[in-house]
């Protein structure tokens, strides 16, 4: 693959970055604070962008856009973008196109030039965790980059209706990927953060925890498939650590309806979301409490991976206990 | 002082990218007074190519023409073979015995005799009523044995304050502005040891390949070509202790003995403590690059090696138990010269350590040449994480004017007869009497030959030497 050398691009860069900044009011021109390669194909591009497009006017940030399977010749080009902050700070985008027609603009040996070498350095990956290692991104992510970041709900629509084993195979794949990469993060995953909050909240202070040896079965009801395997698996992580994961039937259930927790007795508990902010924990039909939460999307969590890149411990365990 | 300087070889490629760029901006500067300029050289040239050569240097290397004219109006040409003494002969008559005279080497090692024995012959080494000096370029010597023949050799002809041994890499402006950090500034002297220092990472790495270069390469590789006297240079600058004085040998004497407490490498170190690989095919800024064995001018079973890297120990109080590990390569991922010191962690870790963590100090040798201090501050938010961040300097902005070139500020410091930033006999011979045995252990194959792969970060051996500390390398 024939792209322009590296240098070139950066000194092409420099001049943008500095035109976008002077548009911008007191824009730091070139201050980033990271490497975000955004790994992606022609059908995949639009949706990978627009997550990452999310962290505008968060943190400043060199962009990498990767992308095999283009209609034209290989192409490498450069733009640069600001945008205004909550308090009128000027926040750059230095991006780096590359595309080529086959897979060759993914190889690292092609993008790894562009990497902001004191900076930490993020994979997006969109490609499913299997093909990670099969672009040659193994060793040299290992030594290069600091996180591989997947959004599983996205990469889980692809696999879904093939019965039993493709799922059990990307639940594989991603635990060898946990394996290979330097670490993982998967976007489905830090989303869940304020639901996983309201339930420790649920049973939280000395009268509530003891209820949590009275549950009997937890229906699980999300936005998407893969969401609700994650919480599946949580639960049953964190129920075994009390030895409780054989005795709880968990079930999937289709809609967005949030937890029930079914208590002895037929007490039910219930965790709902109304808003991605609000929380509404359920006792009985009287007891309800509503909890407020920090609004997450999806550009809030990348720019806490930006800060720090480091993969969630308790995400392996609950893909460990997905029930396969 | 009026003087004359005289470059042998000056039809070279080191006289045409290095020494005419940096004698005209000097001349432009109005450092040089009432000066000439010789070229001493095989090919049948005459002043007027002499001085045409010389004008698309200054071309290639960016130039106006501002002063050209008169510039080029100093400068002469003798054609010789570098050991008939006719050549010397017709050199002598054009010179006046009343001006300083440097000789300049800027020939392959294999001239050097030759040159200076017939400089002795022909009157023109230390038998002169003004000053001489003789610079010679790097390698000194293949061995520690070929560079004490050759010491002696020019000793006999030259006294050794008259004998400039260049290492280019001590005219860079951060290579000098270690000692001023170190010496210059009462914060860090105090921590300047094994107690709160955890290692020491140089790291010399290349973009390019041999280039032109592999006939020099094919025989000397990267242990002798950067190693024995870049590396071990910066290394000297990061370790000696206090000079007594800014005088030459008040510095080169504390360098010395940063030389002689390198702890030796026996065979079981040099196995497990060196690495040595040469590249393969790979692909670097884009562009498919051949391998080493495929470069043109290198054999294709060549051991040469591109890579070399080394875990060393100093035996001195203040090192004492502190690995300094070194590493320079071709063909890596990027250019890049960097001295990064690592301080040992808090006893107690009080914070969760966030992304790379830890306090470093890296002195950036090139590009972007400056220092940067890493620190760990608190990540803004609810949580108490933290996170690296760097206070930077940069030379290219900090001042606001350019840093000289570093053949500039030695050629500068070669006319006046400062050696402070030139290397001294015994430090030449010491720092060989630390590499010979490794060289002597490679070719024996101790350390087996690796390979890398071009554009990359060097081969996977080399993890080793920090991490049989629990350390990695900083990234490319």
């Amino acid at each position: 693959m024939n792209i322009p050398k590296s240098s070139i691009l950066e000194r092409e860069l420099v001049s943008r970055i500095r035109d976008s900044a002077r548009e911008g009011e007191s824009a730091t021109a070139r201050a980033m604070a990271a490497t975000v390669i955004v790994a992606s194909d022609s059908i995949r591009a639009a949706s990978a962008d627009a997550t990452i497009d999310r962290l505008m006017g968060r943190r400043p940030a060199r962009v990498l856009h990767v992308r095999s399977g283009s209609e034209g010749p290989s192409r490498a080009w450069t733009s640069a973008r600001c945008a205004l902050d909550r308090a009128s700070r000027g926040v750059c985008f230095e991006d780096i196109f590359i595309e080529s027609p086959d897979e060759e603009a993914l190889d690292p040996r092609i993008w790894g030039p562009f990497l902001i070498r004191e900076l930490p350095a993020i994979l997006f990956w969109n490609f499913g965790p299997g093909a990670l290692t099969e672009c040659g991104c193994g060793p040299f992510c290992a030594e290069r980059v600091d996180l591989v970041v997947a959004d599983g709900s996205l990469d889980f629509n692809f696999i879904q209706g093939g019965g039993d084993a493709p799922v059990r195979n990307f639940i594989d794949a991603i635990l060898q990927t946990i394996a290979d990469a330097p670490a993982y993060s998967d976007l489905a995953w830090e989303r869940l953060e304020n639901l996983r909050l309201a339930v420790a909240r649920l049973f939280d202070g000395s009268e509530r925890r003891g209820d949590l040896a009275k549950i009997v079965s937890i229906s699980v009801s999300l936005r998407d498939s893969w969401s609700e395997m994650l919480v599946e698996g949580w639960l049953r992580s964190r129920l075994s650590a009390i030895g409780m994961s054989e005795k709880v039937e968990i079930s999937l259930v289709q809609g967005d309806a949030g937890l029930v927790f079914v208590l002895e007795g037929g007490r039910r508990y219930s965790v709902g979301f109304p808003t991605g902010s609000v929380a509404l924990l359920s006792y009985s039909d009287t007891e309800v409490l509503e909890l407020g939460f920090r609004e997450t999307d999806d550009g809030l969590i990348l720019a806490n991976l930006l800060d720090d890149p480091a993969a969630d411990p308790m995400y392996r365990q609950a893909i460990s206990a997905i029930r396969r | 002082m009026p003087f004359t300087l005289v470059v042998y070889g000056a039809t070279g490629d080191l006289a045409s990218r290095k020494l005419f760029p940096a004698l005209y901006t000097l001349y432009r500067e109005g450092a040089l007074d009432d000066w000439r300029m010789i070229g001493f050289a095989r090919r049948e040239w005459n002043d007027d190519t002499f001085r045409s050569e010389i004008s698309k240097s200054l071309d290639r290397s960016g130039f106006d023409s501002t002063a050209r004219d008169a510039f080029l109006s100093r400068c002469s040409y003798i054609r010789s073979e570098f050991d008939d003494p006719k050549g010397y002969a017709s050199l002598a008559e054009s010179i006046s015995d009343q001006r300083e005279l440097i000789h300049y080497l800027a020939t392959t090692p294999d001239n050097y005799r030759k040159i200076v024995e017939r400089l002795g012959a022909a009157g023109l080494a230390r038998l002169r009523s003004a000053a001489t000096r003789v610079v010679v370029e790097k390698p000194f010597g293949r061995d520690g044995n070929e560079a004490q023949k050759l010491n002696r050799y020019i000793a006999e002809r030259f006294d050794e304050e008259s004998i400039f041994r260049i290492d280019h890499y001590l005219g860079k402006e951060t290579v000098q502005n270690i000692a001023v950090f170190r010496f210059g500034n009462s914060i860090f002297e105090p921590v300047w040891n094994n107690a709160h220092i955890e290692f020491v990472e140089i790291t010399v790495a290349e973009a390019v390949g041999v280039e032109t270069r592999a006939a020099y390469f094919e025989k000397s590789g990267a242990l002798r070509d950067m190693v024995q006297n870049h590396i071990l240079q910066l290394l000297a600058l990061v370790a000696m202790e206090p000079p007594s004085s800014l005088t030459a040998d008040a510095i080169r004497d504390e360098k010395v003995k940063v030389f002689r407490s390198l702890r030796s490498l026996d065979s079981a170190a040099i196995a497990r403590d060196t690495v040595r690989a040469q590249y393969g095919a790979g692909i670097v800024e884009g562009n498919s690059v051949p391998a080493y064995r495929d470069e043109k001018g290198v054999s294709p079973g060549s051991v040469a090696e591109t890579y070399a890297a080394l875990k060393i120990h100093l035996d001195s109080w203040r090192w004492a138990g502190v690995p300094f590990i070194i590493r320079t390569g071709k063909r890596l991922s990027r250019r890049l010269s960097e001295i990064t010191v690592h301080f040992k962690a808090p006893p107690i870790d009080l914070f969760p350590r966030g992304w790379t963590g830890g306090n470093k100090l890296v002195f950036r040798i090139q590009p972007d040449e400056g220092l940067t201090l890493y620190l760990d501050t608190k990540i803004p938010g609810l949580q108490d994480k933290s996170r690296s961040v760097s206070m930077d300097f940069l030379y290219g902005t900090g001042f606001g004017i350019p840093s000289p070139e570093a053949y500039e500020r030695l050629l500068l410091d070669a006319l006046i007869g400062d050696g402070t930033l030139y290397t001294r006999r015994d430090e030449v011979e010491s720092s060989w009497a630390f590499i010979d045995p490794i060289r002597k252990a490679w070719d024996e194959n101790v350390s087996p030959l690796r390979s890398y792969e071009a554009g990359l970060s060097g081969p996977s051996e080399s993890v080793q030497l920090p991490l049989s500390f629990g350390k990695t390398w900083r990234r490319l």
